[in-house]
């Protein structure tokens, strides 16, 4: 019986056939990338799953963005579960992409012919963060203005595009009713598009990319990879079921526009306000450096120097072509600044 | 002939950019310092024609545009000499059609030291006697003022006259404060600005320095205890705290009259707030009792600048407002504690409900509709204070009922939003224990995969 009905639709969708390819293809059994890989593609249909739940009961204008979230976490019922496993899996989202470049930067296997992988993975990293920055201002609560006010104040000191950017996210030049609407947008449609455009192509690359034999690539995709990944996934399903349901995401008090609007200039937001732990180390670096560094604000020098540090990895497939060691430390070293400082700023 | 019709058109646009760009520069600079807002039109009129513009110079209309006087006491080296100049400049009269000769005389278009000299009725420093005159001079003049400001009152120095202050003044007390000794003398600001003394922010303490030294008010038999009094008060407590209806000094004292003529005490102010309180006690068998013994009919409860919240103070103990009339052996004795009785219960009905919801809320359970019963409990509490003022135990009662039903819907609803969270949580273990148990499954499968590949290969 199973197997007629079994039979009845591989005649139809052909999967055999992709199944048969699958059991052929071998990849290495505890590669760290394809399992973060896996998993932060899981993750990220968790999060467009439990987001639509989320878009439908919320209300993106300042005048009941608050209330419908107050009412998403207090009435409807499992509506507190969602909200939790949305919050949560968006910082695991931003943590395992941390993660995989950190990976692929140590292994060095941004080269080629995988630089198409490296490229849509570092874009995929922006793309991430940006979807977590955007989605914390949309319970447009007290906190979540301030710390968007912060955090895009912040990016606002980059190079060239800095400003433009911040305009972009705010929406005008500071953070008003309308910076809602475009977080709104942004967070809703615009970025989970371009994820998956972006994850659609990062892994029709790497399905390319590696087509040749791998040393060591023994285990089959089909059946024992996806098991053993669809394994890591529920454990990683289960941490962020816990999470939800046993530590609360706040909403925090609804914004108060005179109140924020209060230091004249606008510039300044109260320093007990931090941004979210994901920008955690440019504010440690901020608050750390100088008013002044080789001539030029401190703010501006730091994010210039990120930015060349950015250029730095998008061109790095060409720099590092033989895969020296050198780039691995250097890779490191910054791994462990980054921990450090964030580290730093949360203690 | 082509080409060269190419060059103008170029250098054209390119004189086009620049001349835009320099005007849009000089519309984006900050403004002038006010300063030289202040300064005669002469010397800045050229500097703020747009580059490039044909226009003709602005014709010069010596009588109001010329002010040497200020001119010349801002460049002056003798700091005390140039002091009232910096200080007009800030000063809400720095317009040019007012200057310095409005209260001064004298002769402003003449640049030299003559410009002084007695005979054009320059006045060095009017006396104390002659400030309320000088300042009427314009502000008792409608068609003067309306030019300036189409709402700004001219009853001022009426009011004053009819002021304590003004009363004192005209008696000649060189002390009594006059139009000058509150709002300030060259660096005058608008009332609406929050750097003026006069400012609803800084009023109170402006009164207080006078009405809050002890040595200043012996002489004319007053205590100096108002400002602290009404900081402690429930108004003062409000603003404090950032309330923009509390009611300041001049929220009940007229700025300019003092106490208002013809009312016998604050009372008679309170229900330009408190109507509801007021309609009701003049209803209650106080109202009548007050009018026979003389008492203003809030004060002798609530007091006038230490105006305190003695609803909560019913009832017969020591430092109750009741105990201050009523004897033990009285017979409201028993209305009175029935009071206390029943605002203590709901006060209690609400602090339980109110640490409930808190506690709801630290667990992560958000209840919106408790938190809106809070509210209304607030409120229904508000309507049982307000009560209060009709001594009607009926009334009363049942406004104490309507408030703990409402605490108890409060109580009811977070009963109900914890019972929901629990049974959450067993749907939670629930699929934590499916999940576990799919885990275990899929680990094992991949174990068993693995030995049989392995096997396969060997």
């Amino acid at each position: 019986m199973l197997d007629d009905t079994r039979k009845w639709f591989s005649d139809r969708v052909g999967a055999p056939v992709l199944l048969e390819k699958l059991r052929e293809r071998r990849v290495s059994g505890l590669s760290p990338t394809h399992f973060v890989g896996g998993v932060l593609l899981m993750l990220f249909l968790l999060e467009v799953a439990s987001g639509i739940l989320l878009m439908l009961p919320y209300r993106p204008d300042p005048q009941h963005a608050h209330a419908s979230v107050v009412a998403i976490a207090g009435r409807l019922p499992y509506g507190s579960l969602v909200r939790g496993v949305h919050a949560w899996t968006s910082h695991m989202f931003v943590a395992m992409l941390f993660v995989q470049i950190a990976t692929v930067l140590l292994n060095r296997v941004y080269r080629e012919p995988k630089e198409l992988v490296w490229w849509t993975g570092l874009l995929l990293l922006v793309t991430g963060v940006s979807m977590a920055f955007t989605g914390a201002l949309l319970p447009w609560s007290q906190n979540a203005y301030l710390q968007a006010r912060v955090s895009s104040e912040m990016i606002g000191q980059g190079p060239i595009f800095g400003p433009w950017l911040k305009r972009m996210l705010r929406g005008g030049d500071d953070i008003t009713p309308w910076s809602l609407g475009h977080a709104y947008g942004f967070h809703t449609g615009v970025l989970p598009a371009l994820a998956t455009l972006l994850f659609g192509f990062h892994m029709a690359v790497v399905r390319r990319s590696s087509g040749g034999p791998v040393e060591g690539a023994t285990v089959p995709v089909y059946p024992e990879f996806i098991v053993r990944l669809a394994a890591v996934c529920t454990a990683v399903l289960l941490l962020i079921v816990s999470l939800a349901t046993f530590v609360p995401v706040a909403v925090g008090t609804p914004v108060n526009m005179a109140q924020s609007m209060a230091p004249a200039g606008g510039g300044t937001a109260p320093s007990d306000v931090l941004p979210p732990w994901y920008f955690l180390f440019l504010h440690d670096l901020l608050r750390a450096a100088p008013p002044r560094l080789l001539g030029v604000e401190s703010a501006k020098f730091v994010l210039g120097a990120l930015s060349v540090l950015a250029l730095f990895a998008v061109a790095l497939p060409f720099i590092d072509r033989k895969g020296s060691k050198i780039t691995a430390y250097i890779g490191a070293v910054l791994i462990v600044v980054f921990l450090v400082l964030t580290g730093h700023a949360i203690l | 002939m082509r080409s060269s019709e190419h060059t103008l058109l170029f250098a054209a646009s390119i004189a086009l950019a620049v001349g835009v760009a320099s005007s849009a520069s000089r519309a984006d600079a900050p403004p002038l310092p006010s300063a030289s807002a202040a300064a005669p039109p002469a010397a800045s009129g050229s500097a703020a024609k747009p580059a490039g513009s044909e226009e003709a110079p602005r014709p010069k209309r010596p009588e109001r545009d010329a002010n040497t006087c200020f001119t010349c006491h801002l460049s002056l080296p003798d700091a005390k000499l140039r002091k009232a100049a910096e200080e007009f400049s800030h000063s809400v009269h720095k317009d040019e059609r007012i200057g310095c000769v409005a209260c001064h005389k004298g002769n402003a278009s003449d640049p030299t030291v003559q410009a002084h000299d007695k005979t054009t009725g320059f006045i060095v420093r009017p006396t104390h006697a002659q400030v309320a005159a000088l300042c009427g001079g314009c502000h008792e003049d409608p068609t003067f003022v309306r030019r300036f400001n189409a709402r700004l009152g001219v009853d001022q120095r009426k009011l004053f006259e009819l002021s304590r202050h003004g009363k004192m003044a005209a008696a000649g007390d060189a002390a009594s404060p006059t139009c000058t000794n509150c709002h300030g003398v060259h660096g005058i600001l608008a009332v609406s600005s929050p750097n003026a003394e006069v400012n609803r922010r800084r009023v109170r303490d402006l009164c207080a320095k006078c009405h809050g030294n002890v040595e200043t008010m012996k002489p004319y038999g007053l205590a100096a205890t108002q400002p602290v009094a009404w900081s402690k008060s429930v108004h003062g407590k409000a603003f404090h705290e950032g309330s923009e209806q509390a009611p300041t000094c001049t929220g009940c004292h007229s700025p300019h009259a003092g106490t208002l003529p013809g009312t016998a005490s604050v009372a008679a102010l309170c229900d330009r707030c408190h109507q509801d309180e007021r309609e009701l006690f003049l209803k209650s068998p106080h109202s009548r009792a007050f009018r026979k013994l003389g008492l203003a009919d809030c004060v002798p409860c609530h007091g006038d600048h230490d105006v305190t919240r003695t609803s909560w103070l019913a009832g017969m103990t020591p430092d109750s407002a009741c105990a201050k009339c009523h004897s033990k052996d009285d017979k409201p004795k028993k209305v009175a504690e029935d009071i206390a009785v029943l605002l203590e219960d709901v006060q209690k009905a609400e602090h339980a409900a109110a640490v409930d919801l808190a506690e709801a809320k630290t667990a992560g359970l958000l209840v919106p509709d408790a938190s809106f019963a809070v509210d209304r409990l607030r409120t229904a509490k508000i309507r049982l204070i307000t009560t209060v003022h009709t001594l009607d135990m009926q009334q009363l009662g049942d406004d104490a009922n309507a408030a703990k039903m409402i605490a108890q819907e409060a109580r009811d609803l977070l009963t109900k939003a914890r019972r929901d969270r629990q049974v959450e949580r067993r749907g939670y273990f629930v699929a934590i224990g499916l999940a576990s148990l799919l885990l275990t499954l899929l680990v094992a499968k991949s174990i068993q995969l693995a030995r049989r590949r392995r096997r396969g290969e060997s």
